[in-house]
This record gives C-alpha cells, sequence and structure tokens, in this order.
C-alpha cells in the first residue's frame, strides 16, 4: 500500500504549473510550516529533560493519557452501535439524529463545555438528578474531562464507521447467514473484521481528537492539575509563567500528532 | 429427500411464479436470460428472500408459508450456498472460511477446523489451509466456496453461477470435476447457470426460466429437441454430442463421427462436441466443397421459429439446422426427404469432459 515511486507518476507536461501557483502554495507551505519552527527554535533543548521532568508536566501527560484513551474507549463502545444504528436502520429523523451527533465536530468547544455543563453538571438537567440520587458530581473530576473529550471526539469515530458499514459489501454478511450464523455472530465475526481497518482510522482520529481537546475539557471539567488538567490545558496555563514548560509540552504533542499521521500516511495520504 | 417448492414474488419489474419438484441424486440446472429471475429463486430458497406467496417444503419441513405465517430464517435451514463470485470471507483463510458454519452450529474451533481440514483435503486443497482468499487461484476458491457450503451437511445445495468468474481455460477442467463433486452429494442440488451449454453438460435435468416463469423443462436431450422460446432456440438450441476423441475425430456415443479441427484433448478421452444450428448446410446433392463432415439424412421435421426454419435430420448423427425460408422452399425438403448434411470440422467446438 506504500506508494513511493514519485517517478511513475511524472508526466513531463502535466507537472508544469503556472508561475504565480507554485508561488502561492510555497508561501501556504511556509504559513503552516512556521508556527513549527517557532516552536522549535525557542525550544529550551538543553533543559529539556528536567523540563519534562516537572510535577505539573507529568501529571498533565498522565492525565491526557488517561482521559484520551478513555474518551476513545467510550467513542467505540457507544459509537460504534451508534454508526451501525444510522448506516443500517431507517426511522423517521434518522438525517436528523445524524447532523445532530456530528455536530461536536464543528461545534465550538466552548460552547459544547457550557451545554455539558447546563446538561450534566451539578444544577444541570441530568446533573442534578446524578448529583442527588448517586452523589455524582462531574464537573471539576477526571470522568468530567473524559465525558468532555468523547463529546467532541466520538463524532469523529461515528463518522468513520458509518462510511465503512455503509460500503460493506453485505452479500458476505447474506453468506454467513447461509451457514448458520445468528445476527450477533454475522456481526462479531464477519461485519466487524470487515471494517475493522476504518474502525482503527476512526479510533485513532478519534484519539487525536480527544487529546487536542481544550475548550470543552476547561469549560465543564475546570483546570485543576492532576485531576482535569490535560496537556492542552497545562499548556495554556503554563504560557503565561512558565514558558520553557508550555514548549516542553507542546513539543510532546507535536511529536504525538506526527506519530499519529505516520501510522496511518497510508490511509489519508494514499494519493494516486 | 425432496424439494417442493411453489414461488410467488414480486420484484419490481419481475413477477416471479415457479414450481420446483426435485429430489435427491439428480441434479437440475435452472438456466434463462439475465433478469428471468433466476438468482431470486435461489434468494427465496436460501432464505435471504420471503416469497410474498407460495409455499417451501425441503424434506417434509416447511420453510416457508406466508400464507399460514411460516418462515424458518436462513440461519436455520438446511441448506448451502455456493455464491457467485464465492464470497469467500476475506480476513479468514481457507480452512476458517470452511470452518464457519459449524462453529456457527456450536461446534468446538477444534473439531470444525479438523472437519474442515479433511474436507479441504477431500477437495485436493491440502496445504492450502492457511491461504486467504486473495492467494487462492479462481478453481481453488470455487472448491474453498463449495466446501464450506457442504461442511455443515445440507440438505439442499444451492449453487449460483459457479462458473461466472473463472476464466475459460480454467473451465473445462473444473467442470469435470464439479460434475463428479455434485454427482456424489447426496441431498437436492440446484444450480443457476447463464450459460445454456455449461447447463446442458452438468444438469440431469433443465428449466428454463424466462421472466418469473418456467417456459421449458426436460433432459438436455428433450430441451434441445423441442424448442420452445426463442431464448432456448438462441442459446440452448445448440446440437449437443457426447464420445471419445480417436484419430482427430469425435467417435459419437449412439453411432457416427464427426471431424474436429483440433483434437483438443488426449487419445481416447471422453468429450462433449457441439454446433451451431446455424453453422449446419443442408444440399440436395452431395455437396464437393471443403466441408469435412458430409453425410446423408432424412428430414424428420421442420419448425419455422421467427424469421429462420429449424430442421430436424435424423441419421447416424441427428442434427439440427437453421436454415432461411427461402434455403427451405428452394431444397424443397419434406419429413421423410432424403438431405446431405455439412459441417465444417472448425465449426465443431470440442469441450472435454
Amino acid at each position: 500500500m506504500t506508494r513511493r515511486d514519485i517517478g511513475s507518476s511524472s508526466n513531463p507536461t502535466a507537472g508544469r504549473p503556472p508561475r504565480f501557483i507554485v508561488v502561492i502554495a510555497a508561501a501556504a507551505a511556509i504559513f503552516v510550516v512556521l508556527p513549527l519552527f517557532g516552536l522549535l527554535w525557542r525550544a529550551p533543548w538543553s533543559d529539556l529533560w528536567s523540563l519534562l521532568g516537572r510535577d505539573v508536566v507529568w501529571d498533565a501527560l498522565r492525565l491526557s493519557l488517561i482521559t484520551s484513551v478513555s474518551a476513545t474507549a467510550a467513542s467505540i463502545l457507544m459509537g460504534v452501535p451508534l454508526a451501525w444504528v444510522l448506516a443500517r436502520t431507517s426511522f423517521p429523523g434518522r438525517s436528523l439524529l445524524r447532523a445532530l451527533v456530528l455536530l461536536p465536530m464543528i461545534l465550538p468547544p466552548v460552547v459544547g463545555g457550557a451545554a455539558l455543563l447546563f446538561a450534566l453538571g451539578r444544577r444541570g438537567l441530568v446533573g442534578e438528578w446524578l448529583y442527588d440520587t448517586f452523589g455524582i458530581l462531574l464537573p471539576f473530576s477526571t470522568a468530567g474531562a473524559i465525558v468532555a473529550a468523547t463529546f467532541v471526539a466520538m463524532p469523529f469515530l461515528v463518522i468513520s464507521v458509518e462510511a465503512a458499514l455503509r460500503s460493506v459489501d453485505r452479500r458476505y454478511e447474506e453468506a454467513a447467514v447461509t451457514l448458520g450464523a445468528s445476527r450477533w455472530t454475522v456481526f462479531r465475526r464477519v461485519t466487524l473484521p470487515m471494517i475493522a481497518p476504518s474502525m482503527a482510522a476512526g479510533a485513532a482520529l478519534c484519539w487525536a481528537r480527544a487529546l487536542g481537546e481544550f475548550g470543552a475539557t476547561i469549560t465543564f471539567a475546570g483546570n485543576l492539575q492532576g485531576r482535569t488538567q490535560t496537556m492542552p490545558l497545562a499548556v495554556f496555563l503554563a504560557l503565561e509563567n512558565d514558558r520553557g514548560a508550555a514548549i516542553a509540552l507542546s513539543l510532546v504533542l507535536v511529536a504525538i500528532s506526527l506519530a499519529v499521521l505516520v501510522a496511518l500516511r497510508d490511509r489519508w495520504f494514499a494519493t494516486p | 429427500m425432496t424439494l417442493h417448492a411453489d414461488l410467488r414474488l414480486t420484484l419490481g419489474q419481475l413477477e416471479l411464479g415457479i414450481e420446483l419438484d426435485l429430489s435427491a441424486n439428480e441434479t437440475v440446472a435452472l438456466v434463462g436470460p439475465n433478469g428471468a429471475g433466476k438468482t431470486t429463486v435461489l434468494r427465496c430458497l436460501a432464505g435471504l428472500s420471503p416469497i410474498d406467496a407460495g409455499r417451501i417444503e425441503l424434506d417434509g419441513v416447511v420453510l416457508d408459508e406466508p400464507a399460514v405465517g411460516t418462515w424458518v430464517p436462513a440461519e436455520r435451514r438446511s441448506i448451502g450456498v455456493v455464491f457467485q463470485d464465492y464470497l469467500l470471507f476475506p480476513h479468514l483463510n481457507a480452512a476458517e472460511n470452511v470452518a464457519f458454519g459449524l462453529r456457527s452450529r456450536g461446534f468446538s474451533r477444534h473439531k470444525a477446523l479438523e472437519v474442515s481440514r479433511a474436507l479441504l483435503d477431500d477437495l485436493a486443497l491440502a496445504g492450502y489451509e492457511r491461504s486467504k482468499p486473495r492467494e487462492l487461484s479462481g478453481g481453488q476458491a470455487q472448491r474453498v466456496a463449495l466446501a464450506r457450503a457442504l461442511a455443515t451437511g445440507p440438505q439442499l445445495l444451492l449453487l449460483d453461477e459457479p462458473f461466472a468468474a473463472l476464466d475459460a481455460a480454467a473451465r473445462h477442467e473444473i467442470r469435470a470435476d464439479f460434475r463428479r463433486r455434485l454427482d456424489s452429494f447426496e441431498g437436492v442440488c440446484l444450480l443457476v447457470i447463464h450459460d445454456p451449454i455449461e447447463a446442458l453438460m452438468l444438469a440431469d435435468r433443465l428449466l428454463v426460466l424466462e421472466a418469473g416463469t418456467v417456459v421449458q423443462s426436460g433432459s438436455p436431450a428433450e430441451i434441445t429437441e423441442h424448442l420452445s422460446s426463442p431464448y432456448v432456440a438462441r442459446l440452448v438450441g445448440a446440437n449437443l454430442y457426447r464420445g471419445r476423441i480417436r484419430g482427430g475425430m469425435l467417435e459419437v456415443d449412439g453411432g457416427g463421427e464427426l471431424h474436429l479441427a483440433q483434437p483438443s484433448g488426449p487419445e481416447g478421452a471422453e468429450a462433449f462436441a457441439t454446433i451451431r444450428p446455424q453453422s449446419i448446410a443442408l444440399f440436395r446433392e452431395r455437396p464437393d466443397g471443403t466441408p469435412r463432415n458430409v453425410w446423408l439424412g432424412t428430414v424428420t421435421k421442420y419448425e419455422h421459429e421467427r424469421d429462420r426454419v429449424r430442421v430436424t435430420v435424423g441419421g447416424t448423427v441427428p442434427v439440427v439446422a437453421e436454415i432461411t425460408p427461402a434455403a427451405l422452399a428452394e431444397l424443397q425438403l419434406q419429413p421423410g426427404s432424403e438431405v446431405w448434411v455439412a459441417v465444417k470440422a472448425t465449426d465443431v467446438s470440442v469441450h472435454p469432459v
């Protein structure tokens, strides 16, 4: 699947665009890459290890890992059945449901966080009942940070899995049925393995989104070190008083993002 | 073991209404043009599509009868299906594909794989147990699909275009092998085949389906003799002979011989030969041209078929020829007339058995 044979697509006449397009394209590329160089340029390379060893950094790193992995797991558990219903069933209002499910992808995260507060906060629609009945208080807790991350990240998984479910050749499922497989067996042993690559890509995207989550988390879960202060929050806070730590944390995030890109390069960059 | 089915179904443009009475130890082929409803019949029997009215009864058990609300879902029917393109699960290897049905029916993984390996071994696929479907040749994939369908010991075996995905070169060899396998299957077997010549070679009985109804049924010989529809006439209406290859000729079972352009098989091998009725020429006098096959026969009957006339000529090698009405008039043919039959060796197609 890797495409490294650059030479095969080079047609001598096709690859010669007008000069002004080249100039603008170069400017755009510089615009995208420049901030990254800014970060690298200001990085306190000599102090990097000691900076990364600080409590605030470690807490943020650990918490980010916990929230993003938990959010991804929750998204898979809830998102796959949701995607299945959206792809395979037909009921009135299905289009509306899909639009609402995908809304957090484009909704400003701060608005999402506020909405979560009104729904699950201590005085929220469901939150009040949760607190009165079970004593569960989501805001300002790690669970709240996970809820916020799941809210914004799940649509990425749903959209990917739903598309995969729609493109699966359903005749394979019929073949499984004629072999005596129950509906659950068909799903588990035929459908799921066939959508596994798309699901993995969706989960990676979902995880990356959860890792970078800032707005909804700070609005809904607050900014408490060790409980809700994930890496993006820590970076934001550190920029005020501890530039070195902010840059160190940023570099970690950049490295993780690059790793995800490299891992999924075949899937996203398989250009003809 | 028997299958009785009375299928009534409306599906878009198609109005399906056919009755099937099949018994074990016979291979029946459903032939017909695209869109005639062949695959729909298989889907109804397999339980992938419900019928609107009628009844499906396999070995005394009613599987589908809308009038009384009886419906046995596909996963509980004792039916094996070989799908067009085979539909082997791409993420499972050959042995796991074959074991799938047994696993679904509650066999342990170990036991299912054991049965699967034995079946693959039996189908000359030993050594391919761990191969993924994409690593198998067309013929191998077809045998894995057959093994998968047979693994659960079905009472009814349905095969949808089992040769469509194979290239022409592979077909000959595979078809013969396939015929032997079907003959040893003990349940009821129904084939859907688009290519009528293939159906004639594989099936004991043919059902010709057109626009949702059976327009003709019978043994291959009966079908080729009495052509009741344009589709049958055009496609099934080839003359079919079985015999042995000897010295560049086919010794036809029942007498006579046909010169072949190429031996197309080892000396003494069994083979089928087909001759299209359009490529047979009839003469009142013995022709002295190049045709290698020339013999004298007697007209037994002729039938008008649209703008053509189909003339049946009896003799050592009986043939059906298709000529124009003008030619019929010119030759002044009547039942009982003697006529010279001429066929070029290149017009005799040979298919190894």
